[in-house]
This record gives C-alpha cells, structure tokens and sequence, in this order.
C-alpha cells in the first residue's frame, strides 16, 4: 500500500515539475488528468486494505494504476496526445477502478 | 457493520461517479475530435470540468472519512457525511453535465458537498478532542 502511495506521489511531481518546465504541449494535462485520477484509487485501496480484502486485488489495483498512469503520462508527453499510449495507460487505469471497486465489493460481501 | 464497512458503502458510489464523468468525458473526446483541452466546445468543457470538480471534492472528503472510521468516531458522522457527499456529487455531477436543467441543482450539489465537509470536519474535531 505504502509502497504504490509512494510512486503515484513520485509520478506526480515529477509531472508538476514537467508542467512548470517544459513546453510540451500536453505537460499541464499531463499532471491535471494524473491528479484526478490516482487520488480516489488510493482511496479505493485504503479501504480495501483497512476492510481486511484479499491481496491480490489490491496488488493489482496497485500495478494497475502505477502502471496505467506511468505509460498514460509517458505517451501524453513523449508521443503527444493522440497515442495508442494514452489509451493503453488510461485503460489500465479504468481497470484499476475495477479492480479496486470489485475488490471492495468482495471483501463486503464475504464479511456479510 | 464496523466503522470501515460503512465507509466502503459511501466510497464506492463516489469512485463510479467519477469513474461515469470520466468515461463521457472520453467520448466526448472522440465525438468532437478534441485530444487536448475543451476545443472551444461547450460540451466538452462542461464534461471536463464536471469530472475535474468531482475530483477537487471527493477524494479529500473520502480521506477524512476513512480517519474518521480509523479513529473509530461516531457512525452517525460517517453516514451523514458519506450520504451527503454521495447525494450531493450525484446532484452536481448531472447538473453540470445539464441531465438535470436548470443552475439550482448544480447550486444544491455544492452546498450539500460542503455539508459533507462540515460534517466530516466536526467529526474529526470531536473524534481527536475526545
């Protein structure tokens, strides 16, 4: 949990670094769209842990995420903004939501 | 239900309404042929800042809720938070988006956002003082 808190919180500045310094047309999207996403998946994840829910969903909603956020922010800055990147890093990230809700859903159902 | 099953109850409908606005915002983008920014689109600019305003809001409420159920508070403060909070992005999220006409909504989706707030603040407030 602590571990995938600490990328997502690297992944983030450095796209808040990427937006006050480059020029990159997509940097300020960049770090906006990151922001609006990884917070509620952190969320999603803190739950999970705190609701005792099985490890494996939230390892994968963790590898999700950093993952989908990674290749999101590398295709939106290094090959623009209309990538197979972009679509590949936001499904990953849709995912995540998935995983994350599912997982919750789960750890509900069989406390009851 | 322990104090992190009831917060779990409130933080899934909040994911999927922002998971939902993220979603027409996507098809939006492929409607109106707009990969970066709003394109001078209305529509396309509602949608954006409907889902954008939804992750100003939520996550931060989410995040006091979650204290709340660790510091093991009153269930009533993460109910009435968590039910507010859910009642009142539902409101804006469909006002913004003009499912639901008219400025009022959109009005009362905020003010029941900062309810929430309210009372998940005076829930922490009384949990730590306690």
């Amino acid at each position: 949990m602590a571990a995938y808190t600490a990328l997502c919180a690297a992944l983030l500045l450095v796209l808040a670094g990427f937006r006050e310094w480059s020029r990159a047309r997509g940097a300020p999207g960049a770090h906006l769209n990151a922001a609006e996403h990884i917070p509620i998946i952190l969320v999603l994840m803190i739950v999970l842990c705190r609701l005792g829910g099985p490890l494996p969903a939230l390892h994968l909603t963790g590898v999700l995420l950093v993952a989908g956020r990674t290749l999101h922010a590398a295709a939106f800055l290094g090959s623009g903004t209309r990538s197979p990147g972009r679509v590949a890093g936001q499904t990953l990230t849709f995912m995540a939501y998935g995983s994350g809700i599912l997982g919750i859903v789960m750890a509900l159902g069989a406390r009851g | 239900m322990t104090h992190i099953q009831i917060v779990a109850l409130y933080t899934v409908p909040c994911a999927l309404i922002l998971f939902a606005l993220s979603v027409n915002c996507i098809r939006l983008r492929f409607k109106h042929k707009t990969s970066l920014g709003h394109g001078g689109h209305e529509e396309m600019e509602r949608a954006m800042r409907a889902h954008a305003n939804a992750a100003e809001h939520i996550p931060i409420v989410l995040i006091m809720l979650v204290l709340l159920g660790m510091l093991q508070a009153s269930t009533l403060f993460i109910h009435i938070a968590g039910a507010v909070l859910v009642a009142g992005r539902t409101l804006h999220a469909l006002a913004f988006t003009q499912v639901l006409p008219g400025n009022h909504w959109r009005v009362s989706g905020q003010v029941l956002t900062f309810a929430a707030y309210f009372v998940a603040i005076a829930g922490l407030v009384v949990s730590v003082l306690r």
